[in-house]
């Protein structure tokens, strides 16, 4: 293995810079960086260089720049620049506000996107900037992987499309909203979005937009079996699809050439997916002055996942509203049917696998549907785990959860970051909120590898800890006020070490405000009576039972008012 | 920094001979400032013959872009280098932001 460390002394003088970059270029490619990687090294040694000349040494142009590079092989290539001048405070340090497109800590924000460490130490004289860019790290790959798209104006146009799209219930005006904000976005010539009929196994052009009229029409008449074309293969595979020269593709389905008259030349399809269901294609066709890229595809795919449940509501909601001949006591019912529906969509179909932890969840809905949401999803190595509750009832709490819901999903394509999460939510809540209606929310995530609980609480009740260690059960108090209560908030998030043995119950306020017929409630006293009633509780869905157990003997025969939901997790 | 003005059809385009850094942006940044207090219709900035640009590059094409839009000027560019969208796209100024041609030929048209 080559391990190396070469030194630069260098002069402060700008017109140097290219002599640095030949030797940092040299010095990445000899680490085994290919030849973008380099560059994009050298990019960020180029800055920082420019910064200390800029900054500490005021332009004064014959100070003295110490360059280290230390190389180990296929491992990571490190850098440190000494300098004389000032110290610096670190936090004037800042990086650019990326929605700001002003030039300005720039220089900054490339430093930090392409090196995987960056320390700044300031000395009794002098600076040490260290940085430190990884070679073949694979947790490089799982955070992009993470973070997936990078685009921050991207996220927050996905999430205003979210906010306004979950108040249209009326199918066909969803769908022309949608067709013409993504036709706007990915700058195509046309854009459509393809429904299964689930009767006849067939699909077609629900929506279109398209430059040219004729298209348009001619696609509304066009339907071909599920099994057929390029949408057909998008149904059954659940994944998008990017063809750049159309004619090629053996799939393609002519008929919709000679159909609609139009000639493609290069289309995009991304699912609609709701949970592991597709319920249609989100298409575009033709790049504006050009073909689409795989970056399209990204974009086009984010929107098809922020849109699909919306979709998915306005048909269920579409079609009872369409049944002939409706009593007014029949539509109140359908739409809470359709609330239900709504309501229920946004749950979990199943149980993940979370290493060394047994995991049961349930939500119990109340008759009126009430706003209750948890969720599991994984994070790379890690997994995610939510719940929530919107206040109110009904079909304007269901639609909430399912905003919400749409939101987080949104979100976490961009950033899983626990505070970045809170803000999203936040602000979806916050804007969504005329009706006074507020949301309590409460988002994990678990590492199984150290068995690290990082959490944030907006609101919802404490979580019980039981803690095998200290034999006690006790309350997770951290937390702060609902969303949707101050706009632009940032919730902390905090820390919570777990170990074999331990025992978390999250809930909704269902449970505790559960009440029996003479109005008193079930209450933390016999909630945690209960926690404490065992000694050794033998899986999570045995506590779950129990406290489900508990609650409805508490209160007989009186009908739940609101969701009880209820989240176990034994760490094993 | 040798910098080329060629007029073209309704405007001019700057060609830069080679990178733009610290020291290379200033020339940049004055050929630009002198041409477009003459507002021509179409600025264009090709940068087929730049092999590195830095942030002040970049900061230097925002700075000249936000004048041109000011009296409704076009204000395009022309990258063919990959690398040099790269920097672009880790800056987000990929797409919404500048009007990029991948030839001369198409930003001229």
């Amino acid at each position: 293995m080559l391990s190396e460390i070469v030194k630069l002394e260098v002069r402060s003088n700008p017109k140097l810079c290219p002599m640095v970059r030949k030797f940092v270029d040299q010095c990445g490619r000899m680490a085994g960086l290919n030849e973008n990687d380099s560059h994009m090294l050298t990019l960020a040694v180029d800055e920082a260089f420019c910064n200390i000349i800029r900054h500490t040494y005021k332009m004064k142009i014959d100070e003295q720049v110490k360059i280290f590079i230390s190389v180990e092989e296929k491992d990571y290539i490190e850098i440190q620049l000494f300098d004389q001048g000032t110290p610096v405070n670190p936090e004037n340090i800042k990086g650019r506000q990326l929605n700001d497109v002003k030039p300005g800590g720039l220089g900054t924000h490339f430093i930090n996107s392409i090196m995987d460490e960056v320390e700044f130490q300031p000395q009794v004289a002098g600076n040490i900037l260290r940085m430190r860019k990884n070679i073949s790290d694979p947790r490089t790959s799982t955070r992009q992987k993470i973070e997936g798209y990078r685009d921050p104006q991207l996220l927050q146009t996905l999430l205003n499309i979210n906010q306004s799209l979950h108040s249209i219930l009326d199918l066909d005006e969803l769908l022309q909203t949608i067709v013409s904000k993504t036709k706007a976005i990915i700058q195509s010539e046309g854009t459509s979005v393809i429904l299964l009929d689930e009767e006849s196994d067939e699909l077609f052009f629900h929506t279109t937009l398209d430059e040219d009229q004729e298209v348009v029409e001619r696609l509304q008449t066009l339907r071909f079996p599920v099994t057929q074309g390029i949408a057909g293969r998008v149904m059954q595979t659940g994944k998008p699809i990017l063809v750049g020269d159309v004619q090629r593709d053996p799939d393609h389905f002519r008929g919709v050439d000679e159909k609609s008259g139009g000639s493609t030349e290069s289309l995009m399809y991304a699912p609609l997916k709701v949970r592991d269901r597709v319920i249609g294609v989100l298409s575009a066709k033709n790049k504006k002055g050009g073909f689409f890229n795989e970056e399209d595809l990204e974009v086009l795919t984010a929107i098809a996942g922020t849109v699909s449940l919306s979709i998915d509501n306005a048909r269920a909601h579409d079609a009872l509203q369409n049944m002939p001949n409706l009593s007014e006591t029949m539509r109140i019912r359908k739409e809470m049917d359709s609330a239900r529906l709504m309501h229920s969509a946004t749950l979990p179909q199943e149980l993940p696998d979370i290493p060394g932890l047994d995991i049961s969840g349930i939500c119990v809905p109340a008759h009126e549907v009430g706003g209750d949401y948890y969720d599991f999803f994984p994070l790379g190595e890690c997994y995610a785990i939510a719940i929530g509750d919107v206040s109110g009832h009904g079909l304007e709490a269901g639609m909430m959860v399912s905003m919400a819901h749409s939101c987080l999903f949104t979100q976490i394509g961009f950033s899983s970051k626990i505070e970045d999460v809170m803000s999203s939510m936040n602000r979806v809540v916050y804007g969504a909120v005329k009706k006074r209606l507020i949301m309590t929310f409460f988002f994990s995530i678990y590492d199984p590898a150290s068995r690290q609980w990082i959490f944030s609480n907006a609101g919802h009740p404490s979580p019980y800890h039981y803690s095998q260690q200290e034999d006690k059960w006790q309350f997770i108090e951290e937390g702060e006020f609902p969303l949707g209560v101050f706009e632009g908030h940032r919730y902390e998030s905090y820390s919570w070490q777990l170990s074999p043995g331990d025992i978390v119950v999250l809930y909704s306020d269902g449970i505790i405000e559960a009440s029996n017929d003479r109005r008193e409630r079930y209450g933390f006293v016999r909630f945690e009576q209960l926690l404490s009633s065992k000694k050794t509780w033998n899986s999570a869905k045995e506590i779950q039972n129990a406290i489900l157990g508990s609650v409805k003997s508490f209160c007989q025969m009186s009908a739940p008012s609101d969701d009880r939901t209820l989240l176990v997790i034994m760490v094993e | 920094m040798e910098i080329h003005n060629i007029p073209i059809d309704g405007g001019v385009k700057v060609v830069p001979m080679s990178d733009v850094d610290m020291t290379s942006s200033v020339d940049l940044r004055k050929v630009l400032q002198k041409l477009v207090r003459q507002k021509p219709k179409k600025l264009i900035v090709s940068l087929e013959n730049v092999e590195y640009i830095d942030s002040s590059g970049l900061a230097t094409l925002i700075e000249c872009m936000q004048e041109c839009l000011k009296y409704k000027g076009s204000f395009r560019l022309v990258i063919s280098n990959s690398k040099i969208m790269e920097v672009f796209r880790l800056a987000r100024l990929d797409r919404n932001v500048f009007q990029i041609y991948k030839s001369n030929e198409e930003a001229e048209k």
